[in-house]
C-alpha cells in the first residue's frame, strides 16, 4: 500500500508539467532521430558503424536516439556527407491554419479549416468561387484544393 | 488478477499509461528510478515520445506480441519495462506489465519467459 501511495503522488504529470519546454525541444530532435533510426535499420546499420562513420562518440548517438541530447547542424552535416543524403526541412501546418504552407513556382497551397464556412465550388477550368449562402456564411466543399497561377 | 493504476493520461492525444502495482519488481524499479533525475528525464521522454509517435527502438523497441496487443520495452538504461501496447475505445494504452534487465547471454531465456507471461495476464485497472 506504501507503495502504491508513492505512485499516486501524481509524479509523472508533474514532472511533465514542469519540465514541458525541455521535453518538448527533445521531441523536436526525437522526430528527426526517428528518421535516423528508420534509416540505419533499413540499411542494417549498427549504431556503433553509424558513429564511427560520422566521427561521432557511440555514447552521443545513444544520447541522441534516448533524446537526452539535441541534434546539431554539424551532427547533420555529418550524416548527409557520408551518406550522399540530403535531409529536406519542409514547414507544414500541424493543425487547420490560415498561413500560406507553400509556394512553388506553379502553385500555392492555402490550408483552410473547415469550420470558416466559405463555400467555394469548383469549376471545371480549375477555378473557385464564393458562393454565398442565405445566412451570409460560406461552406466549403472540397477539403484541399490548390489554385493554379 | 494483477492491478494497474492510471499513471499519465493525456486526453488530448487519447493516450494513457499504467504501471502494474501487483508486481513487485516494476515497483521497486519504477520508484527506484523516480528518485533518480537521469532516470526519470529518459522514463518521461520515451513516454512523451511514443505519446507524440516518434520513439525509436533504442528507446521502445518491439519484443513480441499475443492477443491482447504488442509488447514492447520501455529502455531506460539498462532497465528494461516490458509493456503491452493495445488501442481500446479510441485511446492508446500502455501497460506496464514487467520489468526486466537489458538482454544478455545469461538472461535472454529469463527474459523471453518474462515477456511471454504477459500473455497471461489478467488485467483489473485501479482508480487514480
Amino acid at each position: 500500500m506504501k507503495e502504491i501511495e508513492k505512485i499516486s503522488n501524481n509524479f509523472l504529470e508533474s514532472y511533465i508539467d514542469n519540465n514541458r519546454i525541455k521535453i518538448d525541444e527533445s521531441l523536436v530532435s526525437l522526430r528527426l532521430m526517428k528518421e535516423v533510426d528508420d534509416f540505419l535499420d533499413l540499411n542494417s546499420i549498427s549504431q556503433r558503424e553509424f558513429s564511427e562513420n560520422i566521427g561521432c562518440s557511440e555514447a552521443y548517438i545513444s544520447q541522441l536516439m534516448s533524446g537526452v541530447k539535441k541534434f546539431n547542424a554539424s551532427f547533420i552535416n555529418k550524416f548527409e556527407k557520408q551518406y550522399r543524403l540530403k535531409i529536406d526541412f519542409k514547414i507544414k501546418p500541424s493543425k487547420e491554419c490560415d498561413f500560406i504552407s507553400k509556394i512553388s513556382d506553379s502553385y500555392i497551397e492555402i490550408d483552410i479549416k473547415l469550420s470558416v464556412n466559405i463555400k467555394v465550388s469548383n469549376k471545371p477550368e480549375n477555378m473557385f468561387t464564393l458562393i454565398n449562402n442565405q445566412n451570409g456564411l460560406y461552406e466549403l466543399d472540397t477539403n484541399e484544393y490548390q489554385t493554379e497561377l | 488478477m494483477e492491478n494497474f493504476y492510471l499513471i499519465h493520461l493525456c486526453e488530448v492525444k487519447k493516450f494513457r499509461v499504467f504501471l502494474n502495482c501487483s508486481n513487485s519488481d516494476v515497483i521497486k524499479k519504477f520508484n527506484q528510478i523516480n528518485r533518480d533525475p537521469k532516470a526519470i528525464k529518459k522514463f518521461v521522454l520515451v513516454i512523451e515520445a511514443v505519446k507524440a509517435n516518434v520513439a525509436n527502438k533504442t528507446q521502445f523497441n518491439k519484443e513480441g506480441s499475443c492477443d491482447l496487443g504488442d509488447i514492447y520495452a520501455i529502455k531506460v538504461n539498462n532497465h528494461r519495462f516490458y509493456t503491452l501496447v493495445c488501442k481500446k475505445g479510441g485511446y492508446k494504452e500502455l501497460y506496464i506489465s514487467r520489468y526486466g534487465r537489458k538482454q544478455s547471454q545469461k538472461n535472454s531465456k529469463k527474459l523471453t519467459t518474462t515477456i511471454n507471461s504477459i500473455a497471461k495476464v489478467s488485467f483489473q485497472i485501479l482508480l487514480k
